[in-house]
C-alpha cells in the first residue's frame, strides 16, 4: 500500500518533470524564434502526428527494426556464450581480451565507417548493433559467472552436480541481475550506435535514411519527430524484452 | 568401509598454527563428535577431511568417494523451492511424493513448499539442508553444527532424523552443545581447544 503511494508520488513527480520540459522548450522555441534552429514541441507533435499515417513510415520502422534486433539478439547470444566459455576457461578469457578491448574503446563512428567498406548498407546496423551488444553482455556475464561463491562451488562438487545443473541452479541465479543490467544498457546502445550506422550509411527505406534527408533539407521539425519515433522505438522493445526476460527467469526458478 | 583418519596434521593461516602435529580416527559406521570453542578450527578440520583444504602436512586417510554434508552457512540454492534444491542433488532417485514425506518429517509442509528458499527462516533453511545431505548418501556425512538456530522441538525432529536416517554411516558432527553430543555420540568424541594446541580423546562411547 505505502509501495504504491509512493510509486504513484514518482510517476506523478516524473509526469511534471516532463511537463516542465516540454515547457521550457516551448518557450525557449518562441523566444529564438526560428524553426530552423529550434522548433517547438507543438510543430514536432504535428508533424509526428501527420508521419505516422504516411505511406513508407512502418517500412522504415520495421526495417530498422529488423535489424537493431537482429543485431541485438546476436549480440546477446555470442556475449552470452563466450562469457561462459571464459568464465570455464582462462585460456579463452586472455583469447578474447584484445578484440573485446578494442571493441570497446574504438569510437563507433570509427567501426562504422570501417565496416562500411566491409558490408553494403543494409546490413551494417546489424554488425554495427551486434558490435556494440556484444561486450556489454559478455563483461556482464562474465562477471556474474565469475562472482560464484567458491563455497557454492565447494557444494556442487561433493554433490558431485553434473555440469547443465550447475549452470542451471548455481549460474543461473547469480547471472540474472548482471544480465538484466546488460541488457538494459545494451539495448539503448543497440538503437544509439545502430541508428547511428544507418544515417552513415544511408541503407534505402531506413529510419536513418529518414533522418539524414530531413538533415539534408534542413527540416527540424521532421527531424525531431523521427528522433521522438526512435526513443518511443527504443523504450517500447526494451520494456517488452525486459518484461519477457524477467517473466523468463521466475518461471525457470518455478520448476 | 574404512575409519577416517588424520595423521600427524599440520595447519596453519598467516603464520598462526591451528593443527600441530594432530591425529584423530573417526570409526567407520559411527557418530563421531568434534567439540570445542568458536575459532579453534572445528570447521578447518571438517573443510580438511572433506577435502575443501589440505593441511600443510600430514595425511587424511580413508575419506570414501561419496559423501554428504550439511555446512555451516547452509549453502542452499536459495532462488529456487525447496524440492528444487533436493532435485538438484538427488536428480531422479526420489518421487516428488517421497521427497515431500522427508520434508515432513523436519516440519517442513506443503505450505512451505512454494516458497523460494530465500523466503525461508534461518531454521527452515537448515532442516533443509539435514534432509538434503541425508537423502543424498555416501558412506560418510559431515555436519557442520546442523542443529544451529533451530528452537527445542525442531531440534528434536530434526536429531532424530539424522540418527535414524544416518545410521551404519560414518557421521562427524561438530558441535557446541554437549547435550547435543551426549544424545547423538556412538563413536569418538574429539576436544578441541585455542590456541594450536589440540586435546583430544578418541574411542567409541559404547
Amino acid at each position: 500500500m505505502r509501495m504504491d503511494k509512493e510509486k504513484r508520488r514518482l510517476w506523478i513527480g516524473r509526469a511534471a518533470a516532463i511537463a516542465a520540459a516540454l515547457l521550457l522548450w516551448h518557450l525557449a522555441a518562441r523566444a529564438v524564434g526560428q524553426r530552423l534552429l529550434l522548433v517547438s514541441p507543438v510543430d514536432v507533435a504535428v508533424r509526428l502526428g501527420q508521419l505516422v499515417f504516411e505511406k513508407g513510415f512502418m517500412a522504415s520502422v520495421l526495417f530498422s527494426l529488423s535489424r537493431i534486433a537482429a543485431g541485438f539478439f546476436l549480440g546477446l547470444s555470442a556475449g552470452i556464450l563466450l562469457a561462459g566459455l571464459s568464465a570455464f576457461f582462462r585460456g579463452a578469457e586472455l583469447f578474447l581480451w584484445p578484440y573485446l578491448t578494442a571493441v570497446k574503446s574504438v569510437p563507433v563512428a570509427s567501426f562504422i565507417i570501417i565496416c562500411l567498406i566491409w558490408l553494403d548498407a543494409s546490413s551494417l546496423s546489424v554488425f554495427i548493433s551486434f558490435l556494440m551488444v556484444f561486450p556489454v553482455v559478455y563483461f556482464n556475464v562474465l562477471q556474474g559467472m565469475k562472482s560464484t561463491e567458491k563455497e557454492m562451488l565447494q557444494a556442487a562438487g561433493l554433490f558431485r552436480m553434473p555440469w547443465r545443473k550447475r549452470l542451471f541452479y548455481l549460474y543461473l541465479p547469480q547471472v540474472e541481475p548482471f544480465l538484466l543490467s546488460a541488457c538494459s544498457t545494451a539495448l539503448g546502445v543497440a538503437w544509439k550506435a545502430g541508428i547511428a550506422a544507418e544515417v552513415i550509411g544511408i541503407p534505402d527505406g531506413s529510419i536513418g535514411e529518414r533522418l539524414y534527408e530531413a538533415k539534408i533539407y534542413l527540416n527540424t521539425p521532421e527531424l525531431l519527430a523521427w528522433t521522438v519515433v526512435i526513443v518511443i522505438l527504443s523504450v517500447l522493445f526494451e520494456k517488452l524484452f525486459m518484461g519477457i526476460m524477467r517473466a523468463g527467469f521466475r518461471l525457470l526458478k518455478r520448476r | 568401509m574404512e575409519d577416517i583418519r588424520c595423521e600427524g596434521i599440520f595447519k596453519s593461516f598467516g603464520g598462526e598454527a591451528v593443527f600441530e602435529d594432530f591425529s584423530a580416527c573417526f570409526p567407520a559406521g559411527r557418530l563421531s563428535v568434534i567439540m570445542g570453542e568458536s575459532g579453534c578450527g572445528k570447521t578447518t578440520l571438517l573443510n580438511m577431511l572433506m577435502g575443501f583444504e589440505k593441511p600443510d602436512r600430514g595425511k587424511v586417510l580413508g575419506v570414501p568417494e561419496k559423501k554428504s554434508a550439511v555446512f555451516q552457512e547452509d549453502r542452499l540454492f536459495e532462488a529456487f523451492r525447496p524440492l528444487a534444491n533436493l532435485k538438484a542433488v538427488l536428480g531422479k532417485r526420489f518421487s516428488d511424493g517421497r521427497l515431500k514425506e522427508e520434508l515432513l518429517k523436519l516440519g517442513i509442509g506443503d505450505g512451505d513448499l512454494m516458497k523460494p528458499v530465500s523466503d525461508f527462516s534461518g531454521g527452515m533453511k537448515r532442516r533443509l539442508a539435514i534432509a538434503r545431505a541425508v537423502l543424498y548418501g555416501g558412506e560418510a556425512l559431515f555436519l557442520d553444527e546442523p542443529f544451529k538456530g533451530l528452537d527445542a522441538e525442531t531440534k528434536e525432529a530434526a536429531m532424530d532424523y539424522v540418527r535414524c536416517s544416518a545410521a551404519g554411516k560414518t557421521v562427524i558432527l561438530v558441535t557446541h552443545d554437549k547435550r547435543e553430543a551426549e544424545l547423538m555420540r556412538t563413536g569418538a568424541l574429539v576436544s578441541m581447544k585455542k590456541p594450536a594446541s589440540l586435546l583430544y580423546k578418541t574411542g567409541t562411547a559404547d
